[in-house]
């Protein structure tokens, strides 16, 4: 049974401040140092380089998104797989960590009786990658400075929550 | 005795990458699918001692997974740890249930992996396997893990004989042996005679005041030994030499016991630097019930370990299919912080994972007062991360005894 309290904007900009520092130090040993997220993030949004997709579907429908620039992207797996990384290695590591960090948030959700499953990660490449979700009412994302990297890490979510 | 197996089950290569990477340095033969339908045909194929397996994975996620090695006679008894980023209760519930052995939650560390695996095989250093395997075996770097009514066995380093004197009366009752020696000359020697013998320390407990940084030294020494890499050091000191404290620690002293020694709190804090299971201390099983026995002297140390550890211990109830758990508190008569976050932890795990509860002493009067006391007591810094397991503070029933608590389920 769900709460009698929805999940807000707050709780989903709370839920990744906590998550993508955690799984960026713990898998990957870079720190991750959020911005001030946005609780009105504008869509469509504009996406460039690697971009990380999951879906969730259940109490929750809606997609998360992790993206990262081309050389951002390369730093993170190479940290991480100690050593080159191709296009291949690149895509795997971006869709497991997106997978960590949505799969850390489905777990809040679904503790507080917001139950839903996910997809398998997709990866996408490109210049310009639109996202957008017309009935989401959480729209919220965050910057993460990552250490040794001019680049940041962009984090959304696009839900909706069920009554 | 062939090395152990270990299979990992993921749709990720970097996951694989990594675990691969974190059994570099063991003699284990490493085998690995990428979803859950491989996985089946891999362990019925290369039957492994262990197995990793991740949830989210397309063709045959990790939950159908689980139910078909479940339902394989012949794979059924492969331990399970799931490594999954999807840690909340309702899911951590349903896959305890199918019978996973443990969880990891993503992200994790390539030790947190390794420290639970050696909890269900014995993991010997490559290195060492193959040249020396007497060696190998005495090397306690990833050994099965230890729990607390083994013989452990500590050696305790100090100039004054009435330190080693107190900690064995201190230890005795758990049936540990303490053996000691003067200083790190003696030490030393004696160590390296006992190296891949069933004499080797488990545990050392060195005096930080030798002269000439003495007890730094004999660290060093001990490290640089690989069939002794995996014994931990605790330094002894007195609670003002901080600077010797602090130096020791930066050395890798893994914990500092001081002068005077709390006797009462000593064998659980060697249990804790140990990182020993203590559980078994506390629990036993009667019929279908499990019963967790709590003594009126339970100390701090044991206070907090016994609950950290409950978690996992009544999860694991959860799996091996039992549903009740007697609390047994013959011979408490009040409660103090310790015996109040011991047993309202418990109970609060068991609300949590639906397992039934029921209360057994012999001072009925102070022990039906628990949800008052608790309710009173929430606010005393000791206490303030416990969850109140009580909706109300009303009384208690007390069992007289376990054959009475066991039929009112």
């Amino acid at each position: 049974m769900p709460n009698s309290e929805k999940p807000g904007s707050a709780l989903f900009i709370q839920t990744i401040d906590r998550y993508v520092p955690e799984v960026m130090q713990t898998m990957v040993g870079l720190s991750a140092t959020p911005a001030t997220g946005l609780a009105n993030y504008p869509q469509p949004s504009k996406l460039e380089g690697i971009t990380g997709a999951i879906g969730l579907s259940g109490k929750v429908n809606g997609v998360v998104y992790t993206a990262y620039s081309d050389s951002l992207g390369k730093h993170v797996a190479e940290k991480i797989l100690g050593g080159s990384a191709g296009e291949q290695e690149i895509s795997d590591v971006v869709a497991e960590l997106t997978n960590m960090i949505t799969g850390n948030l489905k777990s809040c959700l679904c503790d507080l009786g917001y139950n839903c499953a996910l997809s398998i990660p997709s990866v996408m490449r490109g210049e310009e990658i639109t996202v957008s979700a017309r009935n989401a009412t959480i729209c919220v994302g965050n910057s993460y400075a990552i250490e040794g990297s001019k680049d940041s890490l962009k984090v959304l979510v696009f839900a909706a929550i069920e009554n | 005795m062939s090395s152990p197996k270990i299979l990992s089950v993921d749709d990720s290569r970097m996951i694989h990458t990594l675990i691969n990477k974190g059994f570099t340095p063991y003699d284990v033969q490493m085998v690995f699918a990428s979803n859950g339908a491989e996985g089946l045909e891999v362990a019925a194929r290369e039957k492994p001692d262990v197995i990793l397996l991740d949830v989210t994975m397309p063709v045959m996620d990790g939950v159908e997974c689980l139910g078909k090695l479940k339902a394989d006679p012949s794979l059924k008894d492969i331990p399970v740890i799931m490594l999954t980023a999807e840690a909340g209760k309702e899911n951590v519930l349903k896959i305890a249930k199918m019978g996973v052995r443990d969880y990891i939650v993503k992200p994790f560390t390539e030790a947190n992996v390794i420290e639970r695996v050696s909890r269900l095989v014995t993991l010997k250093p490559k290195a060492a396997a193959s040249p020396a395997p007497a060696v190998a075996a005495a090397a306690p770097t990833a050994r099965k893990a230890r729990i607390a009514t083994d013989a452990i066995k500590i050696l305790v380093v100090d100039e004054h004989p009435a330190i080693a004197e107190s900690l064995a009366k201190a230890v005795s009752k758990r049936g540990w042996k303490v053996t000691s020696c003067p200083g790190p000359a003696e030490a030393q020697p004696h160590i390296a005679s006992t190296v891949a013998t069933e004499e080797t320390p488990d545990i050392i407990l060195v005096s930080l005041a030798f002269p000439g940084k003495g007890a730094l030294k004999f660290y060093q020494t001990v490290r640089l030994n690989p069939a002794l890499k995996g014994i931990p050091l605790v330094g002894l000191s007195v609670k003002t030499a901080t600077f010797d404290q602090n130096e020791a620690k930066e050395t890798g002293y893994c914990a500092i016991f001081t002068k005077p020694l709390e006797l009462d709190e000593i064998p659980d804090r060697i249990a804790r630097a140990m990182d020993l299971d203590i559980t078994p201390l506390f629990y036993t099983s009667e019929g279908d019930c499990q019963v967790v026995s709590i003594p009126q002297d339970l100390s701090e140390t044991g206070s907090l370990d016994l609950s950290r550890q409950s978690r996992k211990k009544i999860a694991d109830f959860v799996n091996a299919g039992f549903a009740k758990l007697i609390i047994d508190l013959t011979g408490v008569s009040k409660f103090d912080i310790p015996l109040i976050r011991a047993v309202a932890s418990i109970i609060s795990e068991c609300n949590g994972l639906d397992i039934k509860w029921r209360i057994v002493g012999d001072s009925p009067e102070n022990l039906s007062n628990l949800p008052a006391i608790v309710s009173t007591n929430l606010k005393i810094a000791a206490l303030k991360e416990l969850n109140n397991p009580f909706p109300t503070t009303a009384p208690l029933e007390i069992f007289a005894d376990r054959a009475a608590a066991a039929a009112s389920f």
